[in-house]
């Protein structure tokens, strides 16, 4: 059924309010459209107080699991802590500032970024075999020189 | 530093989550005083009244809020957001069963479905409470958890509309309806109603 929200707020009121019979005309045409029934709108009336109160006063006895907090505070030890996540976002945000015009630094920014972190090398992970491992190899000796003419000054060369 | 529960009693739910985030033990312990047995409640009368699932629930809840701090947004109410997540999860699970059901049709029925109440029961509270919980589980997840959190937790629309990411006339809608089915599904706990004309619908 196609009911806007103030039809709801108004059905609402005069179940808090009114009984069936304490409705005028235009009110009872109003309810009946959304009770099939007078018994129902009063059933309505009924139930809307005994729901607050069932639920209010439902003492389910649920127990807690002891461990669980202690759990959770050994797992908070080890956390990340938010003051990282806030590092993340200020960088994001400088870099969503930075204007279109200057796609082509953001770019070449990122080139650079990129670069750096091959060769740093992924932090927790240990790369298992070539020049990777080589802590002596230059950056020369890891890519071919036409490579290395473009990403020095972060665009291509033509 | 060390810092208790009792060091964070005055603060607002807010600021603890911020403090959860900055790793302060004590402001986690006191932020799970004031809604383990909120968010327990919750999960177990949504997730087929399991104490033990509910449990899960609860520390599974948490952890996202050690682990995800910032997922969090201190200028928005924190029991919305809380019990938004409860939500989704209660959602994930539901789908979960759903799947479960498709490719075991043999898999362990939900036990609260499909029960009955006996009309004789007497009209009192917990006979009302059980029989009305039996006729909360017929009805979908939204319309569970908009029910629960404006007769238990007593959220106001807009934020029932948060939790459940739509209008707020939606959410007027749903427990409307709600609220009309289980009137007639529970007629029998009210004296006064039965009649012959309610009888016949």
């Amino acid at each position: 059924m196609n009911t806007d929200s103030s039809a709801f707020d108004h059905i609402e009121h005069l179940l808090a309010t009114k009984s069936f019979g304490e409705l005028d005309a235009a009110e009872q045409k109003l309810v009946l459209t959304h009770f099939d029934s007078a018994s129902e709108y009063e059933m309505m009336r009924d139930g809307l107080p005994r729901f607050d109160r069932a639920l209010q006063n439902d003492a389910l006895d649920l127990k807690d699991d002891p461990g669980t907090l202690l759990r959770l505070k050994n797992r908070m030890e080890v956390a990340p802590k938010s003051s990282n996540v806030k590092h993340g976002s200020l960088l994001g945000l400088l870099w969503g500032i930075l204007p279109g015009k200057l796609a082509g630094l953001k770019a070449g920014i990122m080139a650079i970024v990129m670069l750096g972190m091959v060769w740093m090398g992924e932090p927790g992970v240990e790369h298992q075999e070539g020049v990777w491992t080589d802590s002596t190899a230059t950056l020369s000796d890891t890519f071919p020189a036409p490579f290395m003419d473009s990403v020095s000054v972060g665009f291509p060369v033509r | 530093m060390i810092s208790t529960a009792e060091t964070y009693k005055g603060w607002s739910d807010e600021a603890l989550a911020a403090a959860i985030g900055q790793g302060k033990n004590g402001a986690l312990e006191e932020l799970y005083f004031r809604y383990q047995k909120r968010v327990q409640y919750f999960f177990y009368r949504m997730l087929g009244h399991s104490e033990e699932k509910a449990n899960d629930f609860v520390q599974d809840l948490f952890l996202k809020l050690i682990e995800k701090p910032h997922l969090f947004n201190p200028e928005k109410r924190f029991s919305t957001w809380f019990f938004s997540v409860a939500h989704n999860m209660c959602k994930n699970e539901y789908r979960r069963l759903k799947v479960r059901e498709v490719m075991d049709p043999e898999a362990e029925a939900n036990p609260s479905t499909g029960q009955r109440f006996d009309p004789a029961y007497q009209a009192d509270l917990n006979a009302f409470n059980a029989a009305l919980h039996a006729a909360l589980d017929q009805f979908d997840e939204d319309r569970k958890t908009a029910f629960l959190l404006r007769h238990r937790e007593g959220f106001s629309i807009r934020e029932i509309s948060q939790v459940l990411q739509c209008s707020e006339g939606t959410v007027k809608s749903k427990l409307f309806y709600t609220h009309k089915k289980l009137a007639v599904r529970l007629k029998d706990f009210n004296p006064n109603q039965l009649t012959s004309e309610t009888r016949k619908s």
